[in-house]
C-alpha cells in the first residue's frame, strides 16, 4: 500500500519510528511495522470539540500520520463561527461543525478517515468510548471538561487487589486557551491527578456583578450593559414576547447598546460600543490563532507519545504564555486523595435489569453491601439527581420512586451511584456503577 | 538612508476611542465581525498594522507555513514565499493558504536565497519583517547584514526533529504597548492631584450615612488616612512596609462594620489591601530612564554634527528620528521639567456610588489631558527645534504614547552575525554547566551549528539519508562540533578551562536520528510561537522574546540557549 509519494511525507514519522534513539521511552523499541501499526484499525483517537482549538488538534493529528480519528461536537455551524475557524464556509451555515471539518480535513490529508460525530458527550455509550486509545479535548467549558474526565474515569477496571488495569486506562489529553495563555495536561486516571482532582483550576472567570450596583450604582459601562440586557430587556421584549437575548443577533445587540448608553448619560459614565455590548453580553473570550496552534500542537505531540511509546509522556501539566517573551512551565501536579472521581476506593459494579425497580438495587444495597438505610444520589443528563432518601421526612416524598423502574428514573449503564446510609452518620459516600444488562444506553 | 518607520509609526492608525453614543447604528462590518476575537487583544490599530505590514517568509518548510498560517488568520495580507529551485512547494503553499483565506493576497517567488540576495538585495529591505525558517548560516548571515541597519526585523528559526530554535534580530525594536499583566494604577498619591484633594476634602467620612459610608471610593479613604498620617509624621509620606501598615490601621480604625443593609464595607476592605500597591513611592522605571538616555544621546550626536564645522553632505546624513525618538525626547523633557510622567488617566474599578466614582474618574482623566496638551505643546517644539514640522507625529499617536509611559521600552538584539557567535567566557561558561547534564539547550544548539557545518560538507544533513547506516554520520559530526567549539572558544587564553568540547554521545546519536526530520507537532507549535512574535514585532505591542530559545518538545521545555 505504500507509494513512494507516501513514504517521502511520511519521513519524518518514520525516522521517530524505525530509528533507535537514546533519548527514546524506557520501553520503546523501534521497529519498521510500527508505522502501518499506527495507522491500522487498532488506533482509533477521539478529538472532543470542533472549536477553534478541536479543529487544529484534528489536523495536526491528521498531518502526524495518525488515519483513524473521530470527532464529536454538539454545535452547528453558525454565522459568527465563520470569523475564526478556517473550514468553515458560508454555505456550511447549519451543518454540525464536526461534519463539515471532518470532510475538509478528509479532503486534505489523503489517506486520514474521520468519522464525526453530532451531538453530545453524554448521548453516547460507554462502549462508544473504550474503542479509543487515546482522548484528546479543545473544549472551551468546564462541564463538558468534567463530564469527559468522568467517562474515561469510569472506564478504568480493576483488578484483585483494587489496582487499576493498565489496558482500560484512556489517556486524556487537554488543551485549553483564552488569550495569549493557555494549558496542555496529560490525564493518566490514578497515575496522574484527574480533571476532577483539580477542579479548582478551572474556575470561570465570567463576571457577576451584584445586582444593587447594576441597579442603583453603575459605575461602568459593563454595568449599564448588564442592566438593560437582565432587567431591562425581559420588560419591553423588544423583539417579541419571551423572545431571549441571542448574542449574535447584531439586532439584539444594537438594542442593549442604546439602551445602555441612555442610562450611561444618565449616571455621567463612559458610553459603550457595540464591540464592548456584545463582549459583555456572550462572555466572550478573546482569542488568537497563535495561541490555539501552540496548545493544539503541544497536545498532538503528547498524543503521539501516548500511542506510540517513542518519549516519556509530559508530567503532567504544562502552562503557555507568550504576552511577555515566552514561558513555558512543567507543573506535576498531585492527585487528590478527596477527590469525588478518582479517589480510593474504585466504584462497585452493580449488575441489574432496566426494568429493575429502584426497590430492588436498595434490597440489594441491604443485603449485600452492608446498607441499613441507604440514600442514593445519581447524575442523571447532567444534573444531580436525589433518588431515594432514607430519612424521616423525605421518605415519604421519594417513597414513589421505589417502584419505577430503573430506565423510568433515567438510570442508563455506568451511571455512578453516591450511596450514604443514614444509620451510619459521617460516613463518606460509597460510590457504585450501574451495569445494566440489557444494555439500555440511551 | 532613513529608518524602516512603517512598522512603528502607525501613521494612518486611528486609536479605536470609544465614539460618544449616537442613535445611528454600529454594527459591526464584516471584517470586524470576523476578526472579533483578536481585535479584543490588540484593537483596530493593532488590526491595522497587521493588515498593512508585508511579511516575508523564506523557507516554505513546516516551520514556515505554520507560521504563514497562524499570521494569514490574523489578516495578514502580503506574503511571498521562497523556495528552492525545483521545489513545487512553494506554489502549493501559497495555493493552500489562498484556499483558507480569502482575504490573503499570497505571492511566491522560486528562487535560490543566495542569488537573490546578490542579485537583488532591495527586495528584502522593503518588508516590515522577514521570518527565515531553515535557512542555512551563510546566507544568514548575508540576509541579517542587509537588513539590520535598515531596522527590518528577523526571525531565524531552525528546526531538527523533536528540537527547535528560534532567535529575534532586531538592532531596535520599540514596544508603543507592553500590556503588562497587572499594572500598578497610576494615583499620584504622594502628590495628589489639587483637584482630587479638593474633592476629598469636602467629604466628611464621619457624617456620612451607613450608605455614603459604605459606598466612598477606596480611593478617597486611603487619601484621608494616608493624609492623617503624614500629618502626624511631619509631612513624609510611607517608606516601608511598617509605615504603609501603620496607615493601614488607621484605615481599619475607621470601619464601621455595622450589619445593616448598607453595612457591609467592601470598600473599607478594599482601601486596607489597596495599602500595598498604592503607597508604593514613584520613581522612573529604568526602560523609561533608558529612553531618556538614548533620546538624550541622540539629540547630542544630532547638535554635535550640525556644529561641526563638516561638510553639508554630512549634515544631511544625519538620520531624520523616528516617531518614538521624537516622543522619548519629548518625554524627557515633561520629565524634567515636571517631575514625572504625563498622567496615565484610568483608574480601576472600586466600589463606590455612581456619581463619586465617575467625579473621581473625570478629575484624573482631566488631569491626563491636562497633561497630554502641555506635552504635545513641548512635542511641537521639539519637532519645530529639529527642522521637522510641527504635527510630524499623529495626534492619535501621541495620546497613545502618553498612556502607556510608563511601560514603553525599547527592545534590541545584536546582529545574526554576533549573536551566532557567542563570546568565548558564554561558550566556556555554558561548556562547564553542562559537562554532567546531558541535554541542555547549549548543546543542541552547537550542535545546530555543526549540522550546517556537516551539510556544506556533504551537501546533506546527517542522518538524511535513507541509508540504514545514519549513524555512521555521527562521527563526522562530533568532529564538527569539536571544531566549532573550539572556533568559539578560540579567543580564550586558557580553553582547558572549559568542559568538555564533544557533545555527550546521546546528543550526536539524536540528531542523526532525526536526520533533520520535520515532525509535524513540533513544526506547528514553533509555528504559533514565531507567528506571535511576528505580530508583536508588526504591531509593537506586546514584549517580544529576544533571547536565542530551544523547544524541546521531549521535556516540553522552551528555553534560553545560553
Amino acid at each position: 500500500q505504500s507509494s513512494p509519494g507516501t513514504d517521502n511525507r511520511w519521513r519524518h514519522v518514520r525516522r521517530l519510528l524505525e530509528r533507535a534513539g537514546p533519548l527514546g521511552g524506557p520501553e520503546f523499541e523501534p521497529d519498521p511495522e510500527l508505522f502501518s501499526a499506527i495507522r491500522s484499525d487498532l488506533v482509533q483517537i477521539l478529538v472532543v470539540g470542533a472549536g477553534g482549538l478541536g479543529c487544529e488538534m484534528l489536523k495536526d493529528l491528521a498531518l502526524s500520520g495518525f488515519v483513524n480519528l473521530h470527532l464529536i461536537d454538539m454545535d452547528t455551524i453558525d454565522l459568527s463561527n465563520l470569523n475564526r475557524q478556517f473550514l468553515f464556509r458560508p454555505k456550511d451555515i447549519g451543518r454540525p461543525k464536526a461534519v463539515v471539518a471532518a470532510e475538509f480535513v478528509e479532503r486534505r490529508v489523503s489517506g486520514c478517515r474521520v468519522t464525526p460525530h453530532f451531538g453530545k458527550l453524554e448521548d453516547k455509550p460507554l462502549e462508544f468510548y473504550k474503542q479509543f486509545m487515546c482522548i484528546v479535548c479543545g473544549l472551551d467549558s468546564v462541564q463538558a471538561r468534567r463530564r469527559l474526565n468522568q467517562i474515561v474515569c469510569s472506564l478504568v477496571q480493576f483488578d484483585e487487589s483494587d489496582q487499576p488495569i493498565p489496558t482500560s486506562v484512556i489517556p486524556l489529553i487537554d488543551g485549553g486557551t483564552q488569550g495569549f495563555q493557555g494549558h496542555c495536561r496529560v490525564v493518566r486516571a490514578h497515575a496522574t491527578p484527574c480533571l476532577e482532582c483539580t477542579a479548582d483550576l478551572y474556575s470561570s472567570t465570567q463576571q457577576g456583578f451584584p445586582l444593587c450596583t447594576l441597579a442603583h450604582t453603575p459605575r461602568l459601562p459593563e454595568h449599564c450593559i448588564e442592566f438593560a440586557r437582565i432587567m431591562q430587556w425581559p420588560q419591553e421584549w423588544p423583539f417579541g414576547e419571551e423572545v431571549p437575548v441571542d448574542g449574535d443577533d447584531p439586532h439584539h445587540v444594537d438594542w442593549i447598546r442604546t439602551e445602555a448608553c441612555k442610562r450611561a448619560r444618565q449616571f455621567g459614565i463612559r458610553e459603550p460600543d457595540f464591540r464592548l455590548t456584545q463582549g459583555v453580553v456572550k462572555h466572550i473570550i478573546p482569542a488568537v490563532a497563535s495561541t490555539n496552534a501552540v496548545i493544539s500542537a503541544q497536545c498532538v505531540t503528547e498524543v503521539f507519545k501516548a500511542i506510540t511509546g517513542c518519549y516519556p509522556l509530559l508530567n503532567n501539566f504544562a502552562n503557555f504564555s507568550d504576552i511577555e517573551g515566552v514561558a513555558v512551565n512543567v507543573v506535576p501536579l498531585e492527585r487528590n486523595p478527596q477527590c469525588d472521581v478518582c479517589g480510593q476506593p474504585p466504584p462497585k459494579p452493580l449488575t441489574f435489569n432496566s426494568r429493575d425497580s429502584l426497590q430492588t438495587v436498595i434490597n440489594q444495597l441491604k443485603s449485600e453491601h452492608g446498607m441499613t438505610r441507604p440514600s442514593l444520589t445519581a447524575c442523571v443528563e447532567g444534573r444531580d439527581v436525589t433518588l431515594y432518601m432514607d430519612l424521616s421526612f423525605l421518605r415519604d416524598q421519594l417513597a414513589d420512586n421505589l417502584d419505577k423502574s430503573l430506565a423510568e428514573l433515567g438510570l442508563l449503564s455506568n451511571t455512578v451511584l453516591n450511596v450514604t446510609d443514614s444509620a451510619q452518620s459521617g460516613m463518606k459516600p460509597v460510590t457504585f456503577v450501574l451495569n445494566l444488562e440489557d444494555g439500555m444506553e440511551t | 538612508m532613513s529608518s524602516t518607520n512603517n512598522n512603528n509609526n502607525n501613521n494612518k492608525s486611528n486609536i479605536n476611542s470609544h465614539p460618544v453614543g449616537r442613535s445611528r447604528s454600529q454594527l459591526p462590518t464584516p471584517k470586524a465581525k470576523k476578526y472579533d476575537r483578536q481585535l479584543r487583544l490588540w484593537g483596530d490599530h493593532g488590526q491595522q498594522a497587521i493588515e498593512q505590514a508585508r511579511v516575508l517568509l523564506i523557507g516554505a518548510n513546516a516551520v514556515g507555513t505554520e507560521t504563514l498560517k497562524n499570521m494569514e488568520d490574523c489578516g495578514s495580507n502580503f506574503f511571498v514565499e521562497l523556495a528552492r529551485i525545483g521545489e513545487p512547494r512553494a506554489k502549493v503553499c501559497a495555493e493552500l493558504l489562498r484556499e483558507l483565506n480569502e482575504d490573503v493576497i499570497g505571492d511566491f517567488l522560486e528562487d535560490r536565497l543566495d542569488v537573490l540576495l546578490q542579485r537583488d538585495p532591495g527586495f528584502f529591505t522593503g518588508f516590515s519583517l522577514v521570518i527565515a525558517s531553515g535557512v542555512r548560516h551563510s546566507d544568514l548571515l548575508v540576509l541579517s547584514d542587509l537588513l539590520y541597519d535598515r531596522d527590518v526585523p528577523l526571525i531565524v528559526c531552525q528546526q531538527h526533529g523533536m528540537l527547535a530554535t528560534c532567535q529575534l534580530v532586531a538592532r531596535e525594536h520599540f514596544v508603543w504597548e507592553a500590556h503588562p499583566d497587572n499594572p500598578l494604577p497610576d494615583l499620584r498619591l504622594e502628590n495628589p492631584l489639587p483637584e482630587f484633594v479638593a474633592f476629598c476634602d469636602a467629604q466628611d467620612l464621619s457624617a456620612m450615612d451607613s450608605q455614603r459610608h459604605s459606598h466612598t471610593p477606596w480611593l478617597v479613604i486611603l487619601y484621608k488616612f494616608l493624609s492623617k498620617w503624614r500629618q502626624a509624621n511631619a509631612g513624609k509620606f510611607p517608606s516601608n512596609y511598617a509605615e504603609r501598615q501603620a496607615v493601614r490601621q488607621l484605615i481599619r480604625s475607621g470601619e464601621r462594620g455595622e450589619s445593616d443593609l448598607h453595612g457591609d464595607e467592601e470598600n473599607w476592605r478594599q482601601a486596607q489591601s489597596a495599602v500595598t500597591t498604592a503607597l508604593l513611592p514613584s520613581k522612573l522605571p529604568s526602560n523609561v530612564n533608558e529612553l531618556f538616555k538614548l533620546a538624550d544621546q541622540f539629540w547630542l550626536r544630532r547638535q554635535q554634527l550640525s556644529d561641526s564645522s563638516a561638510p553639508s553632505e554630512d549634515r544631511q546624513a544625519a538620520v531624520p528620528p523616528s516617531n518614538w525618538l521624537l516622543l522619548c525626547r519629548t518625554l524627557a523633557e515633561f520629565y524634567r521639567q515636571r517631575g514625572c510622567l504625563p498622567l496615565c488617566g484610568t483608574l480601576p474599578d472600586m466600589v463606590s456610588d455612581s456619581d463619586r466614582y465617575v467625579a473621581l474618574l473625570n478629575i484624573y482623566r482631566r488631569a491626563a489631558d491636562a497633561d497630554l496638551v502641555e506635552f504635545s505643546r513641548l512635542l511641537r517644539v521639539v519637532c519645530l527645534d529639529i527642522g521637522l514640522s510641527a504635527d510630524s507625529v499623529p495626534a492619535s499617536q501621541i495620546a497613545l504614547f502618553c498612556k502607556n509611559a510608563r511601560h514603553l521600552r525599547l527592545v534590541k538584539t545584536a546582529s545574526y552575525r554576533e549573536l551566532s557567535r557567542p563570546l568565548p567566557q558564554t561558550v566556556a561558561r555554558c561548556l562547564e554547566e553542562t559537562a554532567e547534564a546531558g541535554p541542555s539547550p547549549f548543546w543542541w544548539y552547537l550542535l545546530f551549528h555543526a549540522c550546517d557545518r556537516f551539510h556544506t560538507e556533504f551537501g546533506r544533513f546527517p542522518g538524511d539519508t535513507d541509508d540504514v547506516n545514519f549513524l555512521a554520520d555521527a562521527g563526522q559530526l562530533k568532529l564538527k562540533c569539536q571544531q566549532l567549539a573550539q572556533d568559539w572558544l578560540a579567543s580564550l587564553a586558557t580553553t582547558s578551562a572549559a568542559g568538555p568540547t564533544s557533545a555527550p554521545e546521546d546528543l550526536l546519536h539524536e540528531l542523526c536520528r532525526f536526520g533533520r526530520a520535520e515532525v509535524h507537532s513540533v513544526a506547528a507549535w514553533m509555528g504559533g510561537v514565531l507567528s506571535q512574535e511576528g505580530i508583536k514585532l508588526i504591531t509593537g505591542q506586546f514584549v517580544p522574546e529576544t533571547r536565542t530559545m530551544l523547544y524541546d518538545a521531549v521535556s516540553q521545555t522552551f528555553l534560553p540557549v545560553f
